[in-house]
């Protein structure tokens, strides 16, 4: 079946994945330009009296793990190129992942028990909206992460195999590529959302 | 996503062939069978949006008299039906037909590809999309069902921000935004398909500009579909958490902003014209050169103008919010975007028309659908740069001139274009012909009632008829004799459409029994899809074609023959 035909110039996965993202970049910007619309409609009243200050300090130190994950995935994506041992930075990639997502989950509870809800003032409901879409992400690319290694355990022949055949018949490049968009777009979502 | 390539590149399609009924018609993987899924869906939705049209426009007709089938109508279901009838015809029964269906049946059998690129995914795109219309149904059944217009716009679709949230008892608005939500993941998960497909799986030879116009129009279309999406999704997310939770994105007694709504939804919402069109602007220039028997004049013209249309579509939104209370300077720079937006489809047009020029026409079925089209999108077209210029809108805004334009934009597009494509690829996909003499008298009948409908309600909407009035008896200046006489001529003008599809619908069950077998290529077509059997096999190719000429070459001078498939070597 169509053997006479030439190798594609980018691979099914990747060429899927990178349209998906485009549609997931204007998803994100929707969310946050609604924000600074309505930022700058609030004019000195924001954020609201009364309501909560974001931790800008201790997310700062929860993000550190998020781009950790994302400079171990570089490290994961050179040994997956070199068809070396790729599991353990796997493995780092979604351990800081996590860590990223508990400690953020738990400043979600903090946040809640100082009376910053989704209906406490438009200033809690975006907050929750943007950084709850990003932690729904996240949690997705962590699961896709985990299927990529459940793929290699199972093939554990596909690590030797030439790299285009890597390149369309594993998960993980389409997997890294929606990592990755987890880890930048975060930086993005920090510097309007929470400065 | 990588188990799919592998079944595809390494075994060929014998494991398929021992499949069971479930798997072969019901949770088929084959692109064709998806299709006919779609399309079938679609034509089901067809009618259900069709009895809403009729029963609000025989209560626009006869006020407050008892409907056949229905009863007495009252103000709350008048206002559902008006926005199922909207959100039913754009999203139900154009998405599937003209994108879905006719992307999946034709996009792999016109590049000589044996499936989509993603099989699995392409089966999952269909069954969320299926998933989807129960939930839309649902939320008609169930209290509280979305009322606000098919645009949605808060705060009448957040039920004007209540003090007390009902959640159960606005149940069935919240599922309608849900519904329309899981549609737009099942299309675009069939768009990524569409791309890929395109990009990766064509036949050997061929080059991007050997495919066929519709493998172009379909990857323009689901590219501004992909790129327009993601802040309507954003926005309903926050209609939902309004309706849901209280959160008042939209609320302005909190500091939201309705506005705010409009411009996310008609972001979407004027490419989302681009995304209906282009399928059957393809579609229909593909007729006209088969039928025409001479080349697509201005094929990469059309190209290019499309893909201007396509970023055209991105900075003309909010020529539908003109009396929203925006800039007025704003006003004038969407004014100009929008009338700039008609020089592409004008680029169509003329192309269609040269092709047509001292040309030996075949007039059969599909043929007369295509030519319909052109007559009829023209008045869409031209009444839209009147619309398009805010000062007459100021005027005309939500009133039925307004209607009258977008029905003869879109019907010519989706009925029109749809059933030119329709009875065209019938031999193909069913095997058999379809009858001519049902065809031309279904033709024939459904221009007469479109433009009965429609026609009267120009002059009515220039009069001042606004559209969101459910019993005009209430309205004297309204009630004056030529314009009760108009809606009794739109009301008439619709049931003769409803009939017209009666032999329509003959002619499609009873073909497909009866009807004389289909050859390989009954209309001496030349692109890839005529190569193979009808119905294509699964695999869609006994041997794989490979590509040595553009696919519009009719009627070359020297050859015996008026065509020249593309897959003939010299
Ligand atoms: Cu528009």
């Amino acid at each position: 079946m169509n053997q006479t035909k030439s190798r594609p110039l980018v691979s099914n996965p990747i060429l899927g994945m990178v349209f998906f993202l485009g549609t997931e970049i204007m998803f994100f910007a929707a969310f946050i330009s609604a924000y600074l619309v309505n930022r700058a409609n609030a004019g000195f009243t924001w954020p609201p009296p009364g309501q909560p200050r974001l931790p800008i300090e201790a997310t700062a130190f929860n993000s550190l793990f998020l781009i950790i994950s994302g400079v171990t995935l570089i490290v994961a994506w050179i040994a997956f190129k070199n068809k070396t041992q790729i599991h353990k930075w796997l493995w780092l990639t979604l351990g800081c992942g996590s860590i990223f997502v508990l400690l953020q989950g738990a400043e979600w509870v903090r946040l809640l028990h100082f009376g910053l809800t989704v209906s406490s003032s438009l200033y809690g409901a975006f907050f929750y909206l943007i950084v709850g879409a990003h932690a729904l992400h996240a949690v997705a690319g962590l699961l896709c992460l985990l299927s990529v290694l459940r793929q290699f355990q199972n093939q554990p022949n596909l690590l030797k195999m030439p790299f285009a055949i890597q390149m369309a018949q594993s998960f993980f490049p389409a997997a890294a590529l929606f990592w990755g968009f987890v880890v930048l777009v975060w930086p993005i979502i920090y510097l309007t959302v929470y400065l | 996503m990588a188990t799919e390539v592998k079944q595809h590149s390494v075994s060929p399609h014998n494991h398929h062939s021992e499949l069971s009924f479930w798997r072969k018609y019901i949770f088929s993987t084959d692109h064709k069978v998806i299709g006919m899924q779609y399309l079938l869906t679609g034509l089901i939705m067809v009618f259900v949006g069709g009895f809403f049209a009729y029963v609000f426009r025989m209560q626009l007709a006869f006020p407050g008299q008892g409907i056949p089938l229905y009863g007495k109508l009252d103000a709350n279901a008048y206002n559902m039906m008006i926005t199922m009838h909207g959100t039913i015809m754009i999203f139900w029964v154009a998405m599937p037909l003209l994108v879905a269906a006719f992307g999946n049946l034709l996009i792999p059998t016109m590049i000589g590809a044996d499936d989509m690129a993603f099989p699995t995914l392409n089966m999952i795109s269909y069954w969320v999309f299926f998933i989807s219309t129960v939930v839309l149904i649902l939320s008609m059944v169930l209290p509280g069902p979305m009322a606000a217009g098919w645009t949605a716009y808060p705060p009448l679709s957040a039920n004007g921000y209540p003090a007390q949230i009902d959640f159960w008892g606005s149940i069935g608005g919240s599922l309608w935004i849900l519904a329309v939500a899981l549609e737009f993941v099942a299309f675009l998960i069939g768009g990524i398909n569409f791309l890929v497909t395109t990009f990766n799986m064509r036949a050997p030879g061929m080059k991007l500009m050997d495919m066929p116009i519709t493998v172009w129009m379909m990857n323009i279309a689901v590219l501004v579909f992909m790129f327009s999406v993601g802040p309507l999704v954003a926005g309903a997310v926050m209609l939902l958490f309004d309706r849901s939770f209280g959160t008042g994105f939209y609320n302005p007694a909190v500091g939201g902003d309705p506005i705010l709504f409009q411009h996310f939804f008609w972001f979407f919402g004027h490419p989302e014209v681009y995304v209906i069109l282009l399928p059957g602007l393809g579609m229909v220039a593909e007729v006209i050169a088969t039928m025409a028997r001479k080349p697509l004049f201005g094929y990469k013209a059309i190209i290019y103008a499309s893909i201007i249309s396509g970023f055209l579509s991105f900075i003309v939104w909010a020529h539908h919010q003109f009396i929203a209370g925006i800039d007025p300077r704003m006003a004038v720079f969407f004014s100009f975007t929008t009338i700039m937006i008609s020089v592409p489809f004008a680029v169509w047009m003329f192309a269609a028309i040269a092709t047509l020029w001292k040309a030996s026409i075949t007039l059969n079925t599909p043929m007369l659908f295509a030519l319909g089209f052109i007559g009829e999108f023209l008045l869409g077209g031209v009444t839209g740069i009147y619309l398009g210029a805010s000062a007459f809108d100021i005027y005309a805004h939500d009133n039925y001139f307004v209607v009258a334009h977008f029905h003869y934009a879109l019907i010519p597009d989706v009925f029109f274009g749809g059933l030119a494509a329709i009875y065209f690829w019938y031999p193909k996909f069913v095997g058999r012909m379809y009858n001519e003499t049902l065809g031309k008298v279904h033709f024939w009948l459904t221009t007469l009632g479109f433009n009965m409908i429609f026609l009267p309600l120009f002059y009515n909407g220039l009069k001042g008829e606004h559209r969101r009035i459910f019993d005009y008896s209430a309205w004297p200046s309204l009630m004056s004799a030529d314009m009760t006489q108009n809606r009794v001529i739109a009301t008439v003008g619709m049931l003769i459409l409803c009939a017209a599809q009666i032999p329509f619908v003959i002619n499609m069950i009873h073909s497909a029994r009866k009807g004389v077998k289909a050859e390989r290529n009954p209309w001496k077509a030349n692109s890839l899809e005529w190569v193979t059997a009808s119905p294509p096999p699964h695999g869609n190719f006994e041997t794989y074609p490979s590509v040595y000429r553009g696919p519009y070459e009719y009627s070359v001078p020297g050859r015996e023959e008026d065509y020249w498939p593309q897959h003939l070597p010299q």
